[in-house]
């Protein structure tokens, strides 16, 4: 077969129409869903309901259609050493991007592409965000054509640069994948999540919906599922009842999220960097650079603890908007994926940190929650029990010494310790978490005092990077300030680039 | 240049607590004040508006409403006289301090190094008084941003100057 070489105006495959229709209806059932099943659950019985389904129809039609035309409108295709891309129906836009701008080629596979064994292209150019390109479907063959095509333009063009061609070769070398996560030990890391958030879920969403449901003119049926919440919080047997029925709910959710979300997992040692790849419906690649590392750490919740899992955060330099698409998010890795990630970065650095004398905080860290908290539960636990009430004190009452022993852990964990690169903060309260700096990425340094702490000659230490911000509380202010010293010589001293 | 690489001990790093800071002009004080005070004159105009206007709140509220506000005013007039002189700003070879709070205390240190701009502001109330603000960025994000407010203008772009010409130095 005669290999292509893009001088003609090329379109994509024709999967690209699916694959562009595909993604629309996505968008739309994203936003319209509980629309769609509420007027689904009502066809044929006439009223508004039938007339909205029969006007998301017709806007699915027209948009198929839209998109339909817009594929017969999209050519690509090389020229003088540039990637142009023709679009357009009624605003007619021509995109050139030189060779030489573009920073990388990546495929990506969504299920659809899966399905119709396309891959989605996409080009990233050195520049601001939203300048990257991406061809929604190719065949594999066309795609890796194209990409060879352009990355041999490339190299030719710069053969007088020899250096920036090999930094690309090696910056983009896989090295290791460190992480895969296969769908089984998805499971695991789906039981083990934090279920409370799911609950929170449940019902917020529950109530929502319930809502909903009211405004489109279901009252009655509504108030009549409602619940009389006496007889909820004096039958201890029902209460009993309806939490196990809402923690199984919650362990439910939280398994099917973690699936859908981390779908086919991979981190990878790409060249001085990282590549993360997940997601079932949606696939997202994240890559980050060594050097635009920021700060690092990795926590485990109770249940994380006993299943010896834990979740790696890599944070980059960025801007509070667009900074949870910046960080790289693993859960479920072990101690061992843990530690090669880090001796990647810090090489020995932290292995050194061994070498280094543990540091706690002082006391009235618990002293101060355990005052708040006592503050604001005792009081109403008292008045309940004064007006007969039985349930709900006792509840609070379990919570009330929940917090306390959490706000205890929380105090006993509280570590840290300082080398001469590295800052190593550990936290935590029924599971653990460990935070890294590196020092010569600090910005800043911040004492506060409160007024508790003032009167006790405490602070607390703030280490601002360009990532996140951290703090070491209720240190003695001469440490606090001795420890700021260190920090600030550390950076001032320092020649290393920190992004 | 003989390559040196002594060992610093920690007893030998500068200490942040010998430094000694230059308070700020009296008159930025007026300019807190006057603002504090247009706050408050705008929270009883509109407040006592709403309750003269709807007749189902009662008039007699008012009683309550204004000695309220009047005394938060006077609070906050209080605290400001209060606040100032705990405020300051030292500058030292590589880094600049600012420190702040009479019962949360703030003190803020940015190296020189780690400065992406600085910009200097004077409003119309400034101008007036002959005092501006030189506010600092840097990487972190506002939380370690840092705003002096008023010193003279010339004193502020004096300090930008010294700041910006710092960290082309490092940059070298």
């Amino acid at each position: 077969m005669k290999k292509n070489s893009f001088a003609a105006p090329t379109r994509q495959s024709s999967v690209a129409i699916l694959v562009i229709i595909y993604n629309l209806y996505v968008k739309l059932i994203k936003q319209f869903w509980p629309l769609l099943l509420l007027g689904v659950a009502n066809i044929g019985r006439g009223g508004a309901m039938d007339k909205t389904l029969f006007f998301i129809g017709i806007a699915a039609v027209f948009s198929s259609l839209f998109s339909l035309w817009s594929f017969f409108k999209y050519y690509f295709y090389i020229e003088n050493g540039e990637l142009v891309v023709e679009k357009g129906i009624f605003q007619k836009s021509k995109t050139n991007i030189p060779f030489e701008r573009i920073q990388s080629i990546n495929f990506e596979q969504a299920i659809i592409h899966r399905i119709f064994d396309v891959v989605k292209l996409k080009i990233d150019t050195a520049g601001s965000q939203g300048s990257e390109l991406s061809l929604h479907a190719l065949s594999k063959t066309l795609a890796k054509d194209l990409r060879d095509q352009i990355l041999k333009e490339k190299q030719s063009n710069e053969s007088a640069v020899n250096t920036f061609v090999k930094d690309e070769k090696e910056g983009n070398r896989l090295e290791e994948v460190i992480v895969k996560i296969e769908p089984i030990s998805l499971l695991k890391i789906g039981a083990t999540e934090n279920h409370i958030r799911s609950g929170f879920l449940i019902l917020f969403f529950g109530y929502w919906a319930l809502d909903q449901i009211r405004e489109l003119g279901f009252e009655k049926q509504v108030d009549k599922i409602g619940v009389n919440w006496d007889t909820i919080f004096t039958n201890v047997l029902f209460f009993i009842g309806l939490a196990l029925v809402f923690i199984i709910a919650s362990f439910i959710v939280s398994i099917i999220r973690v699936f859908f979300q981390y779908y086919d997992l991979k981190l990878e040692r790409i060249g001085n960097g990282f590549r993360l790849t997940y997601g079932l419906f949606n696939q997202k690649q994240t890559t980050a650079k060594d050097h635009k590392i920021q700060t690092m750490g990795w926590g485990q919740n109770w249940l994380q603890k006993q299943a010896g899992l834990f979740k790696l955060h890599l944070k980059q330099a960025s801007t509070k908007e667009v900074s949870t698409a910046k960080s790289i998010q693993v859960p479920g890795i072990t101690i061992r994926q843990k530690n090669q990630v880090f001796s990647y970065l810090l090489k020995n650095e932290y292995l050194l940190l061994d070498n280094h004398e543990e540091n706690g905080v002082n006391k009235h860290m618990f002293y101060y929650d355990a005052r708040n908290i006592s503050l604001l539960f005792l009081p109403m636990i008292v008045f309940l029990l004064y007006v007969q009430q039985l349930v709900v004190p006792t509840l609070l009452s379990l919570l009330f010494v929940l917090l306390i022993i959490s706000a205890y852990k929380g105090f006993k964990k509280k570590k840290f310790k300082l080398s001469k690169t590295l800052c190593q903060i550990k936290g935590g309260s029924f599971g653990g978490k460990e935070k890294l700096i590196q020092l010569h990425k600090v910005q800043a340094v911040q004492i506060k005092q409160s007024w508790y702490q003032a009167r006790r000659n405490l602070a607390t230490l703030h280490i601002t990077t360009a990532a996140e911000n951290v703090s070491i509380p209720y240190l003695p202010l001469l440490e606090a300030e001795s420890l700021a010293d260190v920090f600030l010589y550390r950076v001032e001293s320092s020649k290393k680039p920190w992004m | 240049m003989e390559f040196q690489n002594n060992q610093i001990l920690v007893e030998h790093i500068p200490s942040i607590q010998t430094i000694h800071f230059t308070g700020l002009k009296p008159q930025y004080r007026w300019i807190d004040i006057f603002w504090n005070s247009l706050f408050f004159l705008f929270v009883i105009i509109i407040g006592s508006g709403i309750v003269l206007q709807y007749r189902e709140i009662p008039n007699d509220l008012l009683i309550y409403i204004i000695p309220t506000m009047v005394f938060l005013w006077v609070l906050s007039v209080l605290l400001t006289f209060k606040t100032f002189p705990h405020k300051g700003y030292a500058l030292r070879q590589r880094d600049i301090i600012y420190k702040k709070g009479w019962l949360f205390k703030t003190t803020t240190m940015v190296p020189f190094n780690r400065v992406q701009h600085c910009e200097v502001t004077q409003g119309p109330m400034g101008a007036l008084l002959n005092v501006a603000k030189l506010k600092i960025f840097t990487a972190g994000g506002s939380q370690s941003d840092l705003t002096i407010p008023g010193i003279t203008k010339h004193r502020a772009n004096e300090l930008k100057q010294f700041i910006i010409q710092k960290t082309m130095d490092e940059e070298e």
